[in-house]
C-alpha cells in the first residue's frame, strides 16, 4: 500500500515535470512528422515511417527515464524532502520500489500514447489497420517498454547513491553501452573472465530492440518475446536489490 | 500605459527587421536550390558507421537513404555522372543489408549512368546479402546484354533470375533467346520493356525509359541498316532515303525516332538521326561507349512531317 502511494504521488510529479511532457510533444511530432519525410523517398515510404516513429519513441522514451529517474531519488535527498519521507514508518527499500514503479508507469504511459500516435500515423499511410496483421506493432513496443523499464532501474539506482548530475551522466553512458552488448560479447569472448563478466553487468538493450522486425514486418517469436522479458524483469530485480542495499548503508546526515 | 506603449518597440523593431529577413531568407533558399547541392562530399566507412552508430542503425541507414534519393534526382536533373552513388548506398546496404529498393535503385541507375562495373557490383551484392529478389540478376543480365555484349553471361545471369522465386516465367524465354541470338535489338527492347513494367516508381521507371528509348533507336537503327545494304545489293547504290527503302518493300512503315526528329540515310548508307546519332558498339568486353547524354526536350529539333 506504501509502495502504491509513493509510486501513485511519483507519477504525479513527474506528470507535472516540463522536461517529460516536452520530450513527449517532441516524440509525437516527429512520429507524425514522420509520414511527411517518408514523402522524400520512393518505393519504401512504410520503413521510413515505422522506423522513425520507433526511434523517436525509444530515443525521447530513453531520454525521459535517464533525466526523470535520476532526479527523483537524488532529487529528494538535495531539496531535503527525503527526510520527512524515512522518518516515517516508510522503508527505505519500500520508497525506492515505489519511486521506481512511478517512473516506470510513468514512462509505460508516454510509451503508449507513442504507440497510438504510430498506430495512427501508420493506419493514415497505409488507409486502414491491416498492418497490424503483419507489423509486430505490439512485440516492438513492449521491447521500447521493457528497455524503459530497465534504462529506469539503472537511473534510480544512480540516483539513490549520487546527486542528479552524475546519475544521469552514469546512467547515459550505461544505456549507450548496454546497446553494444552483441559486440562486447563478440570481442570479449577471449578475454578474461573478469572482462567478459563485465558484458554480463551491462544491461543487454540490444536484446529488447524488436525494431528491425518491426520495419522489416516480420514476426516475433512468443518464446522470445518471453525471454525477453524474464531477462528484463530479473535485471531489473538485480539492480533495485543492489540500489536498495546500497540506499540502505547510506547516511542522510 | 507607459508599459503598453513600450511593447509597441519591439513590435515597431520586429516590423522593421521583417524586409530584410525575408531578403536573407530569399538568398538563403536559393543558395540551397543550386544545382549540385545535394552533393556527396563525404561518405563515411560502412564498418565504423555501422559500429557507432549501433542503437539507431537503421535510422542511419534511412537517412542516408533519403540523402540518396535527393542525390539521384539532383543528379539526373543536371545529367551528373552519379559518382557518389555507389559509396552511398554500399553504406546504405553494410547498415541495412535488408534494403532491397536500395540495391534495385542504384543498379539501375548506375548502369543508365553508364556506370556498369558499379552496377553490377552492387546487384550482386543484394544478391548475396539482401532480400531474395529476381529483379537482381535479372539487372546483371541486362547489363551483360546491353553493354557489355556478353551474351553468354547474360543468359547465365538470366537464367538464374528465372530460377529465382516469383520471377516471371517470360525470363526464360528471354534467356533462352540470348543464348541463342546473341545480340539481337529486339531482345533488349522485350528485355527493357519487360523491366520497366516491373519498376514501382517513377524514378526507376524513368531510367528504365531512358534505356528503352536508347534500345529502340538501336533496333530502328540496325532495321534500317539491314534494308539499306539490301537495297545497297539490289541496286549497286545506297539508298538516298528512309523512304526509298519503303517505297523499295525493304522496310515495314517509316519508324518513328524515339527520341524525335527523323531518320535520314548518310552517304555510307547507314542510318542516321536527326536528334540523337547514337550509334550503340558493344565491341570488346569490358569496354563500354557510354551514351551520350539525350538531348534536353527545348534542344531538340521539331520533328519534320
Amino acid at each position: 500500500m506504501k509502495i502504491a502511494s509513493i509510486a501513485w504521488v511519483t507519477l504525479r510529479e513527474a506528470l507535472r515535470q516540463k522536461l517529460a511532457v516536452n520530450l513527449l510533444v517532441f516524440a509525437l511530432l516527429l512520429t507524425s512528422a514522420s509520414i511527411i519525410l517518408s514523402s522524400l523517398t520512393f518505393g519504401e515510404q512504410y520503413r521510413i515511417i515505422s522506423d522513425l516513429a520507433l526511434t523517436s519513441a525509444q530515443v525521447f522514451g530513453t531520454l525521459i527515464a535517464v533525466f526523470l529517474g535520476a532526479g527523483l531519488v537524488a532529487g529528494d535527498v538535495q531539496r531535503r524532502t527525503v527526510y520527512p519521507i524515512i522518518a516515517k514508518p516508510v522503508g527505505r527499500a519500500e520508497y525506492l520500489v515505489g519511486r521506481y514503479l512511478g517512473l516506470v508507469l510513468t514512462l509505460e504511459l508516454n510509451l503508449a500514447v507513442m504507440a497510438v500516435a504510430t498506430g495512427v500515423v501508420l493506419a493514415i499511410y497505409t488507409g486502414g489497420l491491416g498492418f497490424l496483421a503483419r507489423a509486430p506493432l505490439a512485440a516492438a513496443y513492449l521491447g521500447a517498454g521493457l528497455q524503459f523499464a530497465v534504462v529506469g532501474a539503472v537511473a534510480i539506482a544512480f540516483s539513490s547513491l549520487t546527486n542528479v548530475t552524475l546519475a544521469a551522466m552514469f546512467t547515459l553512458a550505461l544505456t549507450f553501452a548496454g546497446h553494444f552488448s552483441r559486440e562486447m560479447f563478440v570481442y570479449w569472448q577471449h578475454e578474461s573472465s573478469p572482462v567478459r563478466a563485465l558484458a554480463y553487468v551491462l544491461p543487454n538493450l540490444a536484446g529488447l530492440d524488436f525494431k528491425v522486425e518491426f520495419v522489416y514486418q516480420q514476426a516475433v517469436g512468443g518464446a522470445r518475446l518471453a525471454w525477453a522479458a524474464l531477462y528484463a524483469l530479473l535485471y531489473v530485480a538485480v539492480v533495485l536489490a543492489l540500489a536498495c542495499a546500497g540506499f540502505a548503508r547510506r547516511d542522510f546526515r | 500605459m507607459r508599459a503598453r506603449r513600450l511593447s509597441f518597440v519591439p513590435l515597431l523593431a520586429a516590423a522593421a527587421l521583417l524586409p530584410a529577413l525575408l531578403l536573407a531568407s530569399r538568398v538563403v533558399l536559393s543558395d540551397q536550390r543550386r544545382p549540385g547541392a545535394y552533393e556527396v562530399s563525404y561518405v563515411p566507412r560502412g564498418k565504423s558507421l555501422s559500429l557507432l552508430s549501433r542503437p539507431v542503425q537503421l535510422t542511419v541507414a534511412n537517412f542516408y537513404w533519403l540523402l540518396a534519393v535527393q542525390y539521384i534526382g539532383d543528379q539526373a536533373l543536371r545529367r551528373g555522372a552519379c559518382e557518389e552513388l555507389y559509396p552511398l548506398v554500399d553504406l546504405i546496404t553494410d547498415l541495412d543489408p535488408g534494403h532491397g529498393y536500395a540495391y534495385q535503385t542504384a543498379g539501375i541507375v548506375l548502369s543508365a549512368a553508364g556506370r556498369i562495373g558499379e552496377s553490377n557490383r552492387i546487384l550482386q551484392k543484394g544478391i548475396e546479402r539482401g532480400p531474395d529478389w529476381w529483379t537482381y540478376p535479372y539487372y546483371v543480365a541486362f547489363n551483360h546484354f546491353f553493354y557489355l555484349g556478353d551474351y553468354a553471361g547474360a543468359a547465365e545471369w538470366a537464367e538464374r533470375a528465372a530460377r529465382t522465386k516469383g520471377a516471371s516465367p517470360n525470363i526464360s524465354h528471354l534467356a533462352l533467346a540470348m543464348r541463342v541470338k546473341s545480340g539481337d535489338p529486339d531482345d533488349a527492347v522485350r528485355l527493357l520493356a519487360g523491366l520497366r513494367d516491373e519498376a514501382r516508381d517513377e524514378s526507376t521507371r524513368g531510367a528504365l525509359e531512358e534505356q528503352y528509348r536508347l534500345a529502340l533507336l538501336q533496333r530502328d537503327f540496325a532495321r534500317i541498316d539491314r534494308a539499306s545494304e539490301a537495297f545497297r545489293a539490289a541496286r549497286g547504290r545506297p539508298p538516298e532515303s528512309v523512304r526509298e527503302l519503303i517505297q523499295a518493300g525493304l522496310l515495314a512503315q517509316l519508324p518513328s525516332a524515339p527520341y524525335g526528329g527523323a531518320y535520314t540515310i548518310g552517304p555510307d548508307g547507314r542510318a542516321h538521326s536527326t536528334v540523337r546519332d547514337f550509334h550503340f558498339k558493344p565491341p570488346e568486353r569490358g569496354r563500354l561507349e557510354p551514351p551520350a547524354p539525350a538531348p534536353t526536350p527545348s534542344a531538340a529539333p521539331i520533328e519534320k512531317p
